[in-house]
């Protein structure tokens, strides 16, 4: 992948699939006629406006009255109307569904920037004139912004009236794991590490703002959606069962989708107020969401502190891994309790931990709703553990490098069932490992220490797809059409916000069709006629989109081929697809153009084969053959597994406590690759989202709730300039056996390690180990004195700071409030 | 924004006109930079906007007969990073040059950047650490303030409500022998986390006859380090333990019992850092680039 | 209201607007060109830079009145093709008989070097942050035509993007200032588009 592969012709007799075609989606998006949510204009458009909670815990008292008179305004809404009328909606949690979320706080705010009203007007000028008039009276209650805070004995209840299956006050959820011995394990074990680490929260901020547009046909009774969504087809089916609306009778839209991250993937609150706005109207409503708000409302990556232990024989091997985990998902249930769940199972890759004994608990808090974030619970699993392996192989004497190659699965172990039950049908994460300790120049730079200088590394897998973390399915479709010029249609559901899946999709169906690449066109995203599939998420659409295709292509040449044999009464078997046409094999420049074999279908219907079916269209699904997790934690909840190596080399300044990486190394196993620059586009977007992580993104909140970050001038987003150049990567892959094309996902495999990287970096550089995230240059720095002031060789921050008050030994750890009764 | 009217002024004397008539609730707007943040939140909300960008005279940089620097408000710092100065003056373009992003810098003003007196921003350490002066224009007529008479400690001006900041002095080159800014963020174009600015002029002998440390970023205003500074007169930087000396600096600005929070106890840390920087390129005569 | 009037890539646009409206929001309702997108309205993300009398600005931050008789230039005005490129008649036999190209007034796709450059090296994913982009560079090589790749990512600070990590679009840029140096020819990027 260092190299960029020059394009390929489109209709040569070479495939396309492992070639780096520039991608189609560009030409729109670079001379800016793409459509955007927020570019898209109606006849009669409205202009709605969302006013939002200023406080994070309060009792409200609402008055719409003054607002109706405002010039302009045709509507106000807020949540008292609609209690009776609108059906709550949540998360499926295990299998009960929770009516935690409403358009609007009706007697209680739980968090800042939680919805109060909205007003509709000919202006969005007037529809913010008119918010102001809306009076909004907060009686204010405690705030609870720390997890731990939220779990105290008094602490008052944030979500009242709400039944959770395996929870209770503030825990809205437990996870529990239970896979061998772990008092053996303790027993046995020649080596104890002990760590509490805390993880931070991160915003997508995808640059495209969330935001929707609904237009409501009164005539027809067709509510059309268009949103900015990773998911046309949940989205459709969260607001048709919240206004009660029949299915068939809802359409959602995505326009061009400026990326998303996880941020995207559920129903907004906004989503369901336009639509209301829309249907009481009978106007489109335009509704798009500020900066400021997208941060408090748009679902934030969740936090974590992990307890973790883990339990070392002499040699390094790891025999047990325990953990009580508390994970702060903010105000709202939504996937976000399920990253505890699908994030510890698979951040645990690629250790084959045989004892292993944890426990979370998922927590209410008064901040903004935890949420999917590209890594989705790997990144702080792996920055615990991958920290703990080194400070064990500082504490073995043995070098990280060999206790990692010690403990990872192998390639030639594969097919493999861990003890926690993922299934790793192939890796060459081992040989990643090797690879970025030899890029990075490992044994050298740490034989020949240089001040202030350090290098560090760490491995993780990451899931390709995942079992739906609130259903029981992890299915995508596609329908292809031969038109009749020979030209191909590819419908998805599955919007494509970044990823390129006109791309790839179209270099998977030129290869198994034949068929010119630049005839192949992706229709929109359009639940009224894409096949149904859940979205684009979980690094899914290369591998699972991409079987669908490959599956319904391969019907479709099926097809094309008996039209073919029909008319030139050959047999099938001799028959080949290449060049637009379907040939006798050997006679690459006779035979029939697809443009012809359509027509018959269709126009010509006599010279079909008899009963054949008219019309040339496949369709095609691809569920993946995973488990649920079952009720000791185990299960594999991924089809197959992206590995991935990295390491950095640091140098920290002692003035300024910044952080200069002068050489990061990425090595991965991404499987058979589609697209190599658009893979290596996905892993240098998956670090971006992982150095930010690290080094800076964090939601900041003052005691009283109040996110004091909530704008890019604060929010501590990567700039160019700050970033290492990354051109140092490679691939080795091993290609999936579960996915017949071979494909893993790429999405998020670049995320997981970088946390721990630049923990591990670091600590080698100054003799400070980082528990806590982002690891920004203020910590660096008052650790750095304070370390100078203790005299201490080895520091952890902030466990060594004067004002810690976290537990540093076996005797202060904490235990979980309460455990899960076994039930098996 | 709440509703407001705007008026484009031919001249000065229209400008200082209107501005007396718009009443206490009228904003000046140069490049808006921070005035249309402000107004977008809906934190600012004045009934009449009056742009100063077209007045002829309020933008460029003029060198006076006596060599002192006269920068019309209105400059924009896209502008001003561009004019090449000689000496110690360069200092100026190289600031300006260096701070908010390129897009910003196109419309952003010295004058703007002045008169909002952000806590974060560049220019007014800078400003203050040279001794720059700050002329004021109303229908009562003009005067002229010295930085630490502009700067209000508990935050923003002394520009009164009828005034408009119309031109900014920077003495001549012999006022100072070298002058050295030096500043902190984390990210690149994000604003300063500490700024310090430094002016030496420095005796025949080579000695300190003057020295003016300022600090930005940690309270409300600059704060001039008078006690550091002042103790030094008469010595030599190049005898000194300059990081002592830097140490000193961070705490009289910002004592160690007023720094509660992480935030301010890193930056009683880069303060020190950052004093050093600058006194060494004081003491060594290196001049920004 | 007020009557406000500039010229957008050549053409005058005027409307009646209230006097709140922010230069992109002129751009985009007023002239209809949308291609300047709104990530922030901070002035930070740098999606919406325009050039304004020859000088980058954000134009989330500038009010429509202070660009009042303004020479503004957008994303759109990088490329005059705004017909899709059809490299491919689909009708085979009929391939030689007709000329559509031609039909849409235009004979070949006039991408500006860095469209061509971004396309080429995958500068760009989601393509939300790319107009910004596009703006910001235009105006740095032209005035900067032998950068560093420092000083490319210092230009493009002011830009945000999520989805790149930078180094495509940094390749991009050092590779579309070595064409506008008149070093190499335009990629032909558009073969398989």
């Amino acid at each position: 992948m260092d190299k960029k592969v020059e394009p390929a012709l489109s209709t040569g007799p070479a495939k396309l699939v492992g070639t780096s075609v520039p991608r189609t989606e560009d030409m729109a998006l670079l001379t800016g006629t793409a459509r955007y949510i927020d570019d898209l204009r109606f006849p009669g458009m409205l202009y709605a406006k969302i006013l939002r909670s200023s406080h994070a815990h309060a009792r409200i008292k609402v008055d719409t009255s003054e607002a109706y008179s405002m010039p302009g305004v045709h509507g106000v809404l807020a949540g008292r109307e609609l209690v009776g009328k609108v059906k709550p909606w949540g998360d499926l949690m295990q299998d009960l569904l929770v009516g935690d979320h409403f358009p609007f706080a009706v007697d209680k705010v739980l968090f800042e920037g939680q919805e109060i009203a909205a007003v509709v007007a000919d202006t969005k000028y007037q529809a913010l004139d008119a918010l102001e008039k809306v009076k909004v009276e907060y009686d204010d209650l405690p705030v609870m912004v720390d997890a731990e805070a939220a779990l105290a004995d008094d602490a008052p209840l944030i979500q009242e009236g709400i039944n959770y299956e395996f929870g209770e006050g503030n825990i809205f959820d437990r996870y529990r794991v239970r896979i061998g011995d772990i008092d053996a394990a303790e027993a046995e074990a020649d080596l104890v590490v002990r760590q509490r680490f805390s993880t931070n929260r991160q915003a997508g901020a995808a640059l495209d703002p969330h935001g929707c547009i609904a237009n409501f046909d009164s005539f027809t009774g067709v509510l059309t959606l268009y949103s900015s969504t990773q998911s046309i087809f949940m989205l459709r089916d969260s607001i048709a069962d919240v206004l009660q609306l029949p299915r068939n009778k809802v359409r959602v839209v995505a326009p061009e989708v400026g990326a998303g991250f996880g941020s995207k993937v559920q129903m907004f609150p906004h989503e369901v107020i336009a639509c209301i706005l829309s249907m009481r109207l009978g106007r489109p409503v335009h509704l798009v969401l500020s900066r400021a708000d997208i941060f408090r409302v748009g679902t934030a990556r969740n936090s974590q502190i992990r307890h973790v232990e883990m339990f070392f024989k002499k040699t390094g091997q790891i025999i047990g891994y325990r953990d009580y985990v508390i994970q702060n998902s903010g105000a709202l249930s939504f996937w976000g309790n399920q990253v505890v769940h699908i994030g510890t199972n698979v951040g645990l890759l690629p250790y084959p931990i045989p004892n292993l004994h944890i426990d979370g608990e998922i927590v209410h808090t008064n901040t903004a709703p935890g949420g999917a974030l590209r890594g989705f619970g790997i990144p702080q699993i792996i920055f615990a553990k991958e920290q703990i392996v080194d400070m064990a192989a500082e504490a073995l004497g043995l070098d990280p490098l060999d206790v990692r190659a010690l403990n990872t699965v192998k390639r030639n172990q594969c097919p493999i069932r861990t003890p926690i039950g993922q299934v790793v049908d192939t890796t060459s994460v081992d040989e990643c490992l090797q690879m970025v300790a030899a890029e990075i120049g490992w044994k050298e730079k740490r034989a020949n220490p240089k001040p202030y200088e350090g290098v560090g590394m760490a491995i993780s897998m990451k899931y390709t797809s995942c079992r739906h973390p609130s259903f029981d399915t992890d299915l995508s479709a596609i329908r292809l059409r031969l038109e009749t010029d020979g030209t191909v249609t590819i419908f998805s559901s599955d919007v494509t916000h970044g990823q390129g899946h006109a791309t790839f999709l179209g270099q998977i169906v030129s290869d198994v069709l034949g068929v010119g690449f630049e005839k192949i066109f992706l229709a929109p995203p359009d639940t009224a006629n894409a096949p149904f599939g859940l979205g684009t998420y979980a690094s899914r659409a290369a591998a699972v989109l991409g079987t669908a295709c490959r599956t319904a292509a391969e019907r479709l040449r099926e097809k094309i081929v008996a039209i073919a044999a029909h008319v030139l009464e050959a047999d099938p078997q001799d028959l080949e697809t290449g060049n637009d046409r379907v040939y006798v094999r050997g006679m690459g420049d006779s035979g029939l153009y697809l443009e012809n074999l359509a027509t018959f279908s269709v126009y010509r219907t006599h010279q079909l084969p008899p009963g054949f079916e008219p019309t040339l269209e496949a369709v095609a699904t691809y569920d993946t053959p995973t488990d649920r997790e079952g009720p000791d934690g185990s299960g594999n909840f991924s089809v197959t597994y992206a590995g991935s190596a990295h390491a950095a080399h640091v140098r920290i300044s002692p003035e300024t406590g910044q952080i200069e990486i002068l050489d990061y190394v990425m090595v991965h196993d991404t499987g058979t690759v589609i697209n190599p620059l658009i893979v290596e586009g996905q892993h240098q977007g998956g670090f971006l989202m992982g150095i930010g992580m690290a080094l800076g993104e964090d939601y900041v909140y003052d005691k009283m709730g109040h996110m004091v970050n909530a704008t890019f001038a604060e929010y501590q987003a990567p700039q160019a300039a700050d970033m290492p150049e990354l051109n140092r990567m490679f691939e080795i892959p091993a290609p999936s056996t579960a996915i017949p094309g071979g494909q893993k996902g790429a999405g998020e495999s670049g995320t997981g390690p970088v946390p721990a990287v630049m923990g591990n970096a670091i600590a080698n550089a100054i003799g400070i180990r980082f528990t806590e995230l982002p690891i920004t240059p203020d910590r660096i720095l008052l650790a750095l004195r304070e370390k100078e002031r203790s005299g201490k060789a080895d520091f952890r921050y902030p466990d060594d700071m004067p004002d810690y008050l976290g537990p540093r030994d076996a005797q202060s750890w904490p235990k979980p409030k309460g455990e899960l009764e076994l039930f098996f | 924004m709440t509703p407001f009217s705007f008026h484009r002024p031919a001249t000065l004397d229209d400008a200082v006109g209107v501005l007396a008539t718009a009443g206490p609730d009228a904003k000046i707007i140069a490049g808006g930079q921070s005035l249309l943040l402000a107004l977008k939140e809906r934190n600012a909300r004045p009934n009449s906007v009056i742009s100063i960008a077209d007045v002829p005279g309020l933008s460029g940089v003029t060198e006076t007969e006596a060599g002192s620097l006269e920068i019309g408000p209105c400059t924009t710092y896209a502008k001003l990073a561009k004019i090449a100065l000689p000496g110690w003056h360069a200092e100026i373009p190289a600031v300006a040059g260096n701070l908010a992003d390129r897009s910003v810098r196109s419309m952003g003003t010295i004058g703007g950047g002045v008169c909002e007196a952000g806590v974060r921003f560049d220019m007014p350490t800078l400003l203050s650490g040279l001794e720059a002066s700050f002329k004021l224009t109303s229908a009562r007529g003009v005067r002229v303030l010295n930085a630490d008479a502009f700067f209000n400690a508990s935050g923003g001006t002394y520009i009164a409500r009828d005034e408009i900041l119309t031109d900014i002095t920077v003495p001549a080159l012999p006022h100072w022998s070298n002058v050295a800014f030096e500043k902190f963020r984390f990210r690149t174009f994000d604003a300063a986390i500490a700024t310090v600015a430094g002016a030496v002029l420095f005796a025949p002998d080579g000695t300190v006859e003057r020295l003016r440390i300022v600090v930005g970023g940690v309270a409300k205003a600059p704060v001039v380090a008078i006690g550091t500074a002042n103790s030094l007169k008469g010595r030599s930087l190049g005898a000194i333990f300059l990081p002592g000396v830097a140490m000193r600096v961070s705490n009289e600005v910002l004592p160690p019992e007023n720094a509660v929070t992480r935030g301010q106890k890193y930056q009683s840390e880069l303060v020190i850092s950052l004093a050093a920087r600058v006194l060494t390129r004081l003491s060594t005569g290196v001049h920004a680039s | 209201m007020t009557k406000i009037s500039m010229t957008i890539n050549g053409k005058t646009v005027a409307g009646d607007v209230d006097e709140r409206t922010l230069l992109i929001e002129f751009i985009r309702d007023v002239g209809h060109l949308t291609g300047t997108h709104a990530g922030c309205y901070e002035a930070r993300c740098g999606c919406c830079a325009v050039d304004l009398n020859g000088a980058t600005v954000k134009s989330c931050n500038v009010l429509a009145l202070q660009a009042q008789d303004a020479t503004i230039y957008t994303v759109e005005s990088l490329s005059q093709q705004r017909v899709t490129p059809v490299t491919h008649i689909t009708t085979q036999t009929l391939a030689s008989v007709y000329k559509p190209l031609d039909a849409m007034s235009s004979n070949k796709v006039d991408l500006h070097p860095l469209q061509a450059a971004f396309h080429k090296c995958h500068a760009l994913q989601c393509g939300f942050c790319t107009p910004g982009m596009l703006m910001v560079l235009k105006n740095f090589l032209e005035e900067n035509p032998n950068p560093t790749r420092a000083e490319v990512r210092v230009a493009i600070s002011g830009n945000l993007c999520r989805c790149t990590g930078y180094q495509h679009i940094v390749d991009a840029a050092m590779e579309a200032a070595q064409v506008m140096r008149g070093e190499t020819e335009t990629t032909p990027a558009l073969e398989t588009a």
